[in-house]
């Protein structure tokens, strides 16, 4: 037994595999063996003279240490080992990059004691780093970078010897890969140990690499690489406060050169140097004016847009670099902003050399760096900007002049400091602002003054820069004088100083002025084309997030509407209204306000919606439109409510829909006067003869059953089963086919919220399968609607998938009834789309993540199959709902997850090509065109090239005769996709056929498709020449 | 930069012109009963992204080509072009005018008859350039030329900005 295994180990010696090591470590992990008595067999190898002996046996013992676990040799082990390998550093050159590994392995070792400063004086003595191939010298560097990272206290005595040592080792290294790491060591060598007299000598060996040059780097890996390394060289450049009396006049001297990369790279340098927080104050002052000179330089003169950021940042970082340090920091900082102010000035006074906007940029940067100089620099130019403002009168210098401004207003608000100037100076800034709204109404002045504004409102600390009356004052002349234009960037400037407005002013003033004032300039206009923007407006004050909020302007809302049902109805203005309330409704805060909500808003309109059913006046309330808009208003309450609320509510829904009782009982507590007596016919949605005004009410129901708050059940009882019954036998047989859907939507919602599994057992069992509904389930295209959404509802929530496959099944089987084939391919789409009215994580339905690739990864088979099985070529609208259903399936998941289905997919794609429904025509094309930019962007094609003939074919019959624009304007381009991404070999065969079938479509009656043909004709053109494949 | 700076450049810093917004997509157009004339603004878009054989700029940038030099008469079947070397000794001027030439042919259909021409009084030696481009034998002749054709499809590339 033991022979046989000295055996194995010993063939390992000649014939070396992985999973021998692996086996030997797991041996000597599980202490089966010992390291010793393996190293004992082959012991004699390990000297024997031949160097190819010595070198396998070195190699064993490697691979051993590379698999065994890092805590199972033991203390002396490991020593006699490391003795070992150090000793073979001596030996031959080929044994050096076993033992560079072995090395490696051994450091990681969990019980390696030994002295690292041996380690490091074997290594750079005796082996010449250099002459090294590249993954040795990467094995030399991690060894020191494991070596620094554990024995940080033992290697504190080698002092500067250590630093010494590492540059003369990675000296002259030039491979990105390796100084990735050569410059991690370096930085936590630099930074763990003392330097000493090093700084310079280590510094020099560092700034040969800058900047980082690598011009042939193509491709994202070689950039990544790239941008590493240079990450990498950065740190080490400023690793050390030693380093910033070499690193300033570097930075400086490469500001110098030409070329745009290293001025961009020696900024960001200085930017790092500076915020680094090593004590390099005294370095940046000796060389500050240097500094400042040539970074107003860059700025005033920036050779590109990368070299202009760049210096910003810098000089923002010097900054605030200057600013550190309490009196001596408030000196230096008071000092420089003095020499920028100086200089910044006279380019504020020339308009005419034009570089108002660089000055500005450089205040602006300056400014960001510290509260002091963001103070003093407001203090010195608001005043004077506002002075030459008046002086100018030509619009050029004034919008420039505005810049200024506006770059040293975010600045302030990004500070957040409103300068030394008392309350009359900065108010006499606003003032004059405020005096140039209104000048020129469309006038670009007139823009950046409202801009101005809005960021002077932004300023809040250490008090308002604009007082309150004040900022009233100018709401009001905004209001007046400014949002009557419509579509005007002023209107956009003033829109969005309201929301400024709104966003800093109590809520006292926006509910109790601002919103009414609003409204009333609402209300004066509502007749007129309605202000979309003042809507806009009305929706971002309402929608900022507050702690408190009022709603007593509701009240006025809800009058108004009233008032344009009874004088009308109009229609839009009641809808206006009702969507304004929606969005205050959006951000209902807890129950409380729930309840008061439900008082105010719901109680009310649900009363005159069903009175206005039951009545035989036109009303605004029978409109759809406005039914669904109380839906969303509801649906935002309900789902806030407590149980408690919410379960009176539902009494009295049970009340109103199901015994038409409309006396409102529930709700005041008596009988309402305005109750039967008034209502010209007892209501009732759910049953025959289903009036439609009637019936359309099931929206408000589907609203408040299915968004029940999220700890209330509506169990499966009774009261559900009956409701559920007639929601169905209304979806099959009322007469109107929109209140159709929305009883089927509303049975979704109320199967989604079932607590259990045996619940939805007994429900679908119900409404399926029972006798009495028989007569509803003889509706097919009905019966498939509810299908259809009880299977959304169930899929939502990704209920286990026997149920979901047979409901699946059942749409499926349904594609083949002429009655409901179209209801059951449409139904894929209304499965997989969100639905705006019912099962939206607002109204607490249960949404289970990625239930659409889950049903994807579910029905796709089961459609190809049912596709298969029916090979019928007489019946074309069964293959063509099919093909509709599969193009729905398609379109709403992510392609990722489509990838993997495609070549089964395509044939099928390619038959919809030969359908004549438009719709279906534009989803498959549009399929096709994903599929083909899919298969650029990772080589490998997923469309076979077996498939591109005929796709090709059927393109050009689509481009050439199909007689809707649309479907040919997507043949054409799909057609110029297939020349971009297909491999050329494939195509030039058709070259000559589809040159000449578009040189027809150059000229087709739209020019949309000619513009197309134009473009993919143009690509085939150039398919067969040296120039590719058309860029 | 590089381009600029290498030798023999004929004009190293051409002004350099804004590029038209995309056509304005009307009602008539989206109608799909509504036959869309031929006009000067369709043929102008089919040139404009042609690259310049020197700048990597395209013709519209360098106001080469413009839209009110595009003339396109759909019932008589003529489209004329005229453009405007940038400087009057170009001698890049006749591989434009091919460019463009080429561009046209595979953009227009057949029933067109197409002119281009140097715009009157802006190059040296107009009449000849304008001999060269009508006549066709000519044309063909150089289109067999296998360098000749690679540089104008390299004109022709569309590059996506």
């Amino acid at each position: 037994m033991a022979t046989e295994w000295s055996q194995t180990v010993l063939t390992g010696l000649t014939n070396p595999s992985p999973e021998l090591f692996r086996s030997l470590a797991t041996e000597i992990d599980e202490k089966r063996k010992t390291l010793l008595r393996i190293i004992e067999i082959f012991g004699p190898n390990l000297t024997n003279a031949e160097l190819s002996i010595r070198q396998n046996a070195l190699g064993l013992i490697v691979g051993i240490l590379e698999n065994v676990k890092r805590d199972t040799l033991t203390e002396p082990e490991i020593s006699s080992l490391a003795d070992f390998l150090c000793s073979r550093l001596l030996d031959h050159k080929q044994l050096m990059s076993q033992t560079l590994r072995g090395l490696n392995f051994l450091v990681k070792m969990e019980k390696f004691r030994e002295d690292p400063q041996q380690i490091i004086d074997n290594l750079t003595e005796n082996v010449h780093v250099l002459s090294l191939p590249r993954l040795d010298r990467l094995n030399v560097y991690a060894l020191f970078e494991a070596l620094v990272d554990r024995f940080p206290a033992e290697l504190e005595k080698m002092g500067s010897n250590l630093l010494m040592r590492y540059i003369t080792c990675m000296d002259g290294e030039h491979e990105p890969r390796n100084l990735l790491i050569v410059f991690r060591t370096f930085f936590k060598i630099v930074r763990k140990f003392d330097v000493g007299p090093l700084a310079e000598t280590a510094f020099d060996v560092i700034a040969c690499y800058f900047p980082i040059d690598n011009p042939t780097a193509q491709g994202d890996v070689q950039e990544n690489l790239r941008e590493a390394v240079t990450v990498g060289l950065r740190r080490c450049l400023t690793a050390s406060p030693k380093f910033a009396k070499y690193c300033f006049p570097l930075i400086l001297e490469k500001l110098l050169s030409d070329s745009n990369d290293a001025k961009v790279e020696s900024l960001n340098t200085l930017v790092a140097l500076c915020e680094e927080g090593l004590p390099v104050k005294p370095d940046l002052v000796e060389h500050l004016s240097s500094v400042w000179i040539q970074l107003r330089r860059e700025i005033l003169a920036p050779p590109s847009d990368s070299v202009e950021d760049a210096a910003v940042k810098a000089l923002t970082s010097v900054t605030v670099l200057l600013s550190r340090g309490s009196q001596e920091g408030e000196e230096s900082v008071n000092s420089f902003v003095t020499k920028v102010l100086a200089e910044t000035e006279q380019f504020l006074r020339k308009p005419e050399v034009q570089l108002q906007q660089p000055a500005g940029k450089m205040l602006q940067a300056v400014a960001g760096g510290s509260v002091e100089a963001c103070g003093r620099i407001a203090d010195a130019t608001l005043p004077l900007t506002v002075r030459l403002l008046m002086e100018h009168q030509r619009s050029d210098d004034r919008i420039a002049l505005l810049n200024v401004m506006v770059l040293i207003l975010k600045a302030m608000g990004q500070v957040s400091t409103g300068g030394h100037m008392d309350e009359d100076e900065r108010t006499s800034v606003a003032v004059f602002y405020q005096s140039l709204i209104g000048q020129s109404p469309q006038s670009m002045v007139n823009c950046m003054a409202i801009n101005g504004l809005a960021l002077m409102l932004k300023i809040r600390a250490p008090q308002p820069f604009i007082q309150h009356d004040r900022v009233e004052q100018i709401c009001e002349t905004l209001l007046n004088g400014v949002m009557g234009y419509e579509n005007s960037g002023v209107v956009d400037e003033a829109t969005n100083f309201f929301k400024v407005v709104g966003e800093v002013e109590d809520e006292a003033y926006i509910f109790g002025k601002l919103i009414p004032r609003l409204f009333e300039y609402i209300k004066n206009r509502e007749v007129l084309p309605l202000p979309v923007r003042l809507l806009d407006l009305a929706t971002a004050l309402l929608r900022t997030p507050r702690p408190k909020r009022s709603s007593d302007f509701i009240d006025t809302l809800i009058e108004r509407v009233r008032f344009n049902d009874e004088r009308g109805p109009y229609v839009p203005s009641m809808k206006m209204y009702l969507d304004i309330i929606a969005t205050y409704v959006e951000g209902v805060n807890g129950p409380g306000e729930a309840l008061s909500l439900h008082q105010q808003v719901l109680f009310p309109t649900l009363r005159s919606a069903i009175h206005a059913a039951t009545s035989e006046d036109t009303s605004g309330f029978q409109d759809i439109s406005i039914l669904l808009s109380l839906s969303r208003i509801y649906r935002n309450i309900v789902s806030h409510m407590d149980k408690e609320t919410y379960g009176n509510l539902i009494k009295t829904l049970d009340t109103m829909y199901l015994r038409g009782d409309t006396s409102y009982r529930h709700e005041i507590g008596r009988g309402d006067n305005l109750g039967d007596k008034l209502l010209p016919s007892a209501f009732r949605p759910l049953e025959k003869p289903y009036v439609t005004t009637h019936t359309r009410c099931i929206s408000i129901l589907t609203s408040i059953v299915c968004s029940a708050p999220r700890d209330f059940s509506l169990g499966y009882g009774q009261w559900l089963k009956r409701v559920l019954r007639q929601l169905m036998e209304t979806c099959c047989l009322c007469a109107d086919e929109q209140s159709s859907v929305f009883a089927a939507q509303c049975i979704g919602g109320l199967v989604n919220r079932m607590e259990d599994e045996k619940m939805v057992k007994e429900c679908l069992g119900d409404l399926l399968d029972s006798a009495d509904l028989a007569k509803a389930r003889t509706q097919e295209r009905r019966y498939t609607r509810v299908i259809i959404w009880i299977t959304k509802g169930l899929v939502v929530r990704s209920q286990p998938d026997t149920i979901i496959r047979q409901l699946t099944d059942m749409i499926i089987v349904r594609l083949k009834n002429q009655k409901s084939g179209a209801e059951a391919a449409d139904g894929l789409r209304v499965i997989l789309e969100d639905s705006a009215f019912v099962l939206t994580p607002q109204m607490n339905a249960v949404i289970s993540p990625l239930y659409r690739q889950k049903f994807f990864l579910q029905t796709l088979p089961m459609l190809l199959q049912s596709f298969d099985q029916n090979s019928e070529a007489d019946k074309t609208w069964i293959q063509r709902n099919h093909l509709v259903a599969l193009s729905h399936l398609l379109r709403c998941v992510p392609q990722f997850v489509t990838k993997a289905f495609m070549p089964k997919v395509v044939p099928l794609l390619l038959h919809s090509l030969s359908s004549d429904n438009a719709d279906l025509l534009l989803s498959t094309l549009t399929s096709f065109e994903e599929l083909l930019l899919e298969s650029a962007a990772d080589a490998s094609t997923t469309l076979d090239t077996a498939n591109i003939p005929p796709l090709i074919e059927r393109l050009l019959d689509l481009s050439a005769t199909s007689t809707n624009m649309e479907v040919r304007v997507a043949a054409v381009r799909t057609l110029g996709f297939v020349a971009t991404q297909c491999p050329a070999p494939a195509l030039l065969p058709y070259r000559v056929k589809v040159l000449k079938t578009l040189l027809k479509v150059l000229d087709d009656k739209k020019r949309r498709v000619r513009e197309a043909a134009v473009e993919a004709r143009g690509i085939w053109c150039l398919l067969s020449s040296s120039t590719g494949k058309g860029g | 930069m590089s381009v600029a700076s290498r030798k023999g450049l004929d004009n190293s810093n051409p002004l350099v012109y804004e590029s038209v917004s995309q056509r304005e997509l009307t009602e008539a157009e989206q109608n799909d009963d509504v036959v869309d004339k031929f006009d000067g603004r369709e043929v102008f878009d089919m040139i404009r992204r042609i690259n310049d054989p020197e700048h990597p700029l395209t013709l519209e940038e360098l106001n080469v080509v413009q839209i009110d030099h595009c003339e396109v008469d759909d019932d008589k079947n003529r489209v004329v072009v005229y453009y405007t070397p940038t400087i009057p000794h170009c001698s890049m001027a006749t591989l434009i005018g091919l460019a463009i030439r080429v561009k046209l042919l595979r953009s227009l259909p057949e029933r067109f008859k197409v002119d281009v021409r140097i715009y009157e009084g802006s190059h040296v030696s107009e009449a000849a350039v304008n001999k060269q481009l009508s006549d066709k034998e000519r044309v063909a002749a150089a289109l067999e030329n296998d360098h000749l054709l690679n540089v104008i499809n390299q004109c022709l590339t569309i590059h996506k900005k």
